[in-house]
C-alpha cells in the first residue's frame, strides 16, 4: 500500500514536470513531407493568453487561414518560459517539414537565427526583429514596430486628457525595447503641453500586478491623473489603481485592452485608449511577401503609423470619453507623423534619449 | 524629489507598508506555525497560488465574494492534507514535497485558467467579485491613527486577528507548547503523551489556510483578477522572515515588517530617477542583512556557550 502511494507522490512530481514539458513545443503529427501544394507555417512563440502582445501575435495566423483557407495549414507551438528549451523547440519545428516559421522578438529571436543558419530551405519569417546584424541571413525576412510612435500616439492622448499637468508611465522590465516606447511617450507629452511632468517607472518583471498597482498608485499620490502601463501582465495593476481613483484614466498597450477587460467593468471603465502593435498584420503583410516571393530576405523592415503596423485603439469607449477638440487635437498632432513634419525620437537608434528626455520631463 | 523623501515620513506612508506586508505576514505566519511544530512548509508560495485563483473562480462562480472566501479555505486546508499526507504519512521528504507542490500550483493554476477563461494570462473575462475595504467606524475620524489602520482590505483585519490568535496559541495556550515541543524533539514529545501527528496535522493545516488567505489577499481585493503567477515570491519573502526568527513570533513579525518597508520604499524611489535594478534590489538586500544579523548572534551565542 505504502508503496503505491509514493509511487503516487512520484507521479505528482512527474506530472508537473510534463506539465513544464509539454509547454516546450509538440510537434507530433506534422512530420510527414511538405511536397504537397499546402503551405506549412509555424509559429512559435513562449505561450499565448498574455491578452496583449503574444495574443496579437497568434491573431495572425487567424488571418493567413482567412486569407488563404486549404492553400496554408497553420501551427501554434509553444516553447515555454524556460530559455533552454527555445532552441530545441525551434530546431523540432525546423525537422517537421514547415515551410515558413514565424518567431521572433528580442528575447527569442537567437534561439531562432540559430536554427535558421542550419536550413536554408525554410524561410523565415522574424516578426518583430532587434538585432538587424543578426537577422542578416540570406532566409530570414525580419519586421520591426515604430513603438517609438506608439509612445507618441499615447503620450499625445496622455497630455491632451491630462488635467493637472501630471502623467505616468509604468514600464514592466527596464529594458532598451520598453524605453522606446516610454521615450515616445514623453516626447509625444510634450508636444501637446511643453511644461508637462511626467513621471516614469519600472516594475521590474512583467507579472507583479500587485507591484504596478503600489506603484500607479504612488504616482496619482503625485498628481498623475493619465497612466499609461506598458507592462504585459502587470499592467493590469495600473488599471486597478486607476479603478480606485476617479477621475483618473489609464491606457493600455500592445492590444486593446478595453475588450480583453471585459469580465472586469471596472477595471474597463479606466482604459481610455490602448497603443496597438499590430503584429498580426505584420505577419499577414510578412507572410504574403513571402508566398509571393517578393520578400526581401536579409534585410529588415520597420514598419510605422504609417504602414498601419502600430496605432491608437479607437474604439466607441473611447470616442464617447473624448470631446470634438479632444480628438481634432489628437488628430492634428498625430498627422504630423504621417506628413514626416514630426520625426520620433528611438531609444534604439539613438541609445540615451530616453535619459534625456526624462530628464526634460520631470522638473 | 523631496516631496518622496518626505512621504516616508507620513502617516499614508505607514498605511502603504501595512496594505504591501500584510501578503507577506499571511506566508510568514503560513511558515511559522508549520516549522513551529517540526514540519518544513516550504509550499507557501504554492498554495498561494491556489488560493488567489480559487478564491477569484469560486466567488466568480457564486456570484458571492464569501463563498469565495470559504472555497480559499477549503482549499488551503485541501493542499495542506496533501502535504501532510506525503510527509507524515508517506514520510517522504518535507522539502521534496514542498518543492512538488510548488511547480505543480504554478503550472496546474495555468492550466485552469485557460479551461476556465480561454486565457492563460489573467481572469479578467471573469465576473470575480472583491472583499469589501473596512472603515472602522470612530478609528477612521480619529486623525493620524485613522490614516493608517482604518480603510483597508477585509482580509487586513483577518490577518491582524490571526496574528493575535496565533500569538495567543502559541504563547498562551498548552497546544501551543505541544507545537514546540513537536518541533524541538518529537521522540521527547511523544514519550510524554503528546500526539505528535495530531499536533502537527492541525498546524499544517492552519499553515495551509494562512498561505491560501495570503493568495486570496492579492486576488480578491489587492487586485480584483487573478494574473499569472501574481504572488512573485511572496511566499518565499515569508519563509525567509520565519527563518530570521527563529521560533520567535514577534521576531517574525518585525522581519516582514522590514520586508514590507524596503518593498514600499523601492515603491516610491521608483519614481526618482535612480538606476531601477539597483532599487529593486533593497528588499533583497534586507533579507541578507537580516540573515547575516541572525548568524554572528548564534555565532556569539556558540561562544559563550562554550
Amino acid at each position: 500500500m505504502k508503496k503505491v502511494l509514493s509511487l503516487l507522490l512520484v507521479l505528482v512530481l512527474a506530472l508537473s514536470l510534463v506539465a513544464c514539458d509539454n509547454k516546450s513545443g509538440s510537434t507530433s503529427g506534422t512530420t510527414d513531407g511538405g511536397d504537397s501544394d499546402v503551405t506549412k507555417i509555424a509559429l512559435l512563440l513562449p505561450y499565448i493568453g498574455d491578452q496583449s502582445y503574444f495574443d496579437v501575435t497568434y491573431q495572425g495566423l487567424s488571418l493567413l487561414k482567412e486569407k488563404y483557407g486549404d492553400a496554408v495549414e497553420v501551427k501554434l507551438i509553444e516553447m515555454g518560459t524556460d530559455a533552454a528549451g527555445w532552441e530545441t523547440a525551434n530546431r523540432q519545428a525546423a525537422e517537421a517539414g514547415y515551410d515558413i516559421i514565424i518567431s521572433g522578438n528580442f528575447e527569442y529571436e537567437a534561439a531562432m537565427l540559430a536554427v535558421a543558419k542550419d536550413y536554408p530551405d525554410i524561410k523565415y519569417l522574424n516578426f518583430d526583429y532587434s538585432d538587424a546584424e543578426a537577422n542578416s541571413l540570406p532566409n530570414v525576412y525580419a519586421v520591426s514596430y515604430a513603438c517609438n510612435e506608439l509612445g507618441y500616439l499615447t503620450g499625445v492622448v496622455a497630455a491632451i486628457k491630462s488635467k493637472s499637468g501630471v502623467i505616468g508611465a509604468v514600464g514592466g522590465m527596464d529594458l532598451n525595447g520598453i524605453r522606446q516606447f516610454i521615450a515616445g511617450y514623453f516626447q509625444g507629452a510634450m508636444a501637446v503641453n511643453p511644461d508637462i511632468k511626467v513621471l516614469s517607472s519600472f516594475v521590474g518583471d512583467f507579472s507583479d500586478a500587485n507591484k504596478a498597482k503600489e506603484i500607479s498608485l504612488n504616482m496619482i499620490a503625485q498628481g498623475a491623473d493619465v497612466i499609461w502601463g506598458v507592462a504585459g501582465g502587470a499592467g493590469n495593476g495600473v488599471f486597478a489603481a486607476a479603478a480606485e481613483n476617479p477621475g483618473v484614466w489609464a491606457i493600455g498597450v500592445d492590444t486593446d485592452q478595453y475588450v480583453t477587460m471585459a469580465g472586469q467593468p471596472e477595471l474597463q471603465a479606466t482604459i481610455l485608449t490602448s497603443g496597438m502593435k499590430n503584429c498580426d498584420k505584420a505577419i499577414l503583410a510578412g507572410v504574403t511577401a513571402i508566398m509571393e516571393g517578393t520578400a526581401p530576405y536579409g534585410t529588415q523592415e520597420f514598419l510605422t503609423y504609417k504602414d498601419g503596423a502600430v496605432g491608437l485603439a479607437e474604439n466607441d469607449y473611447y470616442k464617447a470619453n473624448m470631446t470634438e477638440e479632444e480628438l481634432a487635437l489628437v488628430e492634428e498632432y498625430t498627422s504630423k507623423i504621417l506628413t514626416g513634419e514630426v520625426s520620433v525620437v528611438d531609444e534604439l537608434v539613438t541609445p540615451g534619449v530616453y535619459e534625456e528626455l526624462l530628464a526634460e520631463v520631470s522638473d | 524629489m523631496n516631496n518622496i523623501i518626505a512621504s516616508f515620513f507620513s502617516a499614508s506612508f505607514l498605511f502603504i507598508v501595512i496594505r504591501v506586508g500584510i501578503p507577506l505576514l499571511f506566508a510568514s505566519m503560513s511558515a511559522y506555525v508549520a516549522s513551529l511544530s517540526g514540519i518544513l512548509n516550504i509550499a507557501v508560495e504554492g498554495i498561494m497560488i491556489f488560493g488567489a485563483l480559487f478564491g477569484v473562480y469560486f466567488s466568480a462562480l457564486s456570484h458571492s465574494a464569501w463563498i469565495g472566501l470559504l472555497g480559499v479555505i477549503v482549499i488551503g486546508t485541501v493542499c495542506s492534507l496533501i502535504l501532510a499526507f506525503f510527509t507524515m504519512k508517506m514520510k517522504a521528504d518535507a522539502a521534496m514535497s514542498g518543492i512538488a507542490l510548488n511547480l505543480f500550483a504554478s503550472d496546474i493554476s495555468i492550466w485552469l485558467l485557460l479551461i476556465w477563461t480561454g486565457s492563460k494570462g489573467t481572469s479578467a473575462s471573469l465576473p470575480s467579485k472583491v472583499l469589501p475595504t473596512i472603515n472602522i467606524p470612530i478609528i477612521k475620524d480619529i486623525p493620524i491613527l485613522g490614516q493608517i489602520i482604518s480603510g483597508h482590505y477585509f482580509l487586513t483585519y483577518v490577518c491582524i486577528a490571526l496574528a493575535i490568535f496565533v500569538y495567543i496559541l502559541v504563547y498562551k495556550t498548552p497546544f501551543g507548547m505541544h507545537m514546540k515541543a513537536c518541533g524541538l524533539d518529537a521522540d521527547a514529545a511523544l514519550s510524554v503523551g503528546i500526539k505528535v501527528n495530531k499536533v502537527r496535522l492541525i498546524s499544517i493545516i492552519l499553515s495551509g489556510i494562512l498561505a491560501a488567505l495570503g493568495g486570496a489577499y492579492l486576488s480578491m481585493g489587492y487586485m480584483p483578477i487573478f494574473s499569472n503567477n501574481m504572488t512573485a515570491s511572496r511566499g518565499w519573502i515569508g519563509i525567509a522572515a520565519n527563518a530570521v526568527g527563529q521560533g520567535n513570533f514577534l521576531i517574525v513579525i518585525l522581519a516582514t515588517f522590514v520586508f514590507a518597508i524596503a518593498q514600499g520604499i523601492v515603491n516610491n524611489l521608483a519614481l526618482m530617477q535612480l538606476p531601477s535594478e539597483l532599487i529593486n534590489t533593497i528588499p533583497y538586500l534586507c533579507v541578507m542583512i537580516g540573515l547575516i544579523i541572525l548568524s554572528v548572534r548564534n555565532y556569539q551565542k556558540a561562544r559563550k556557550n562554550k
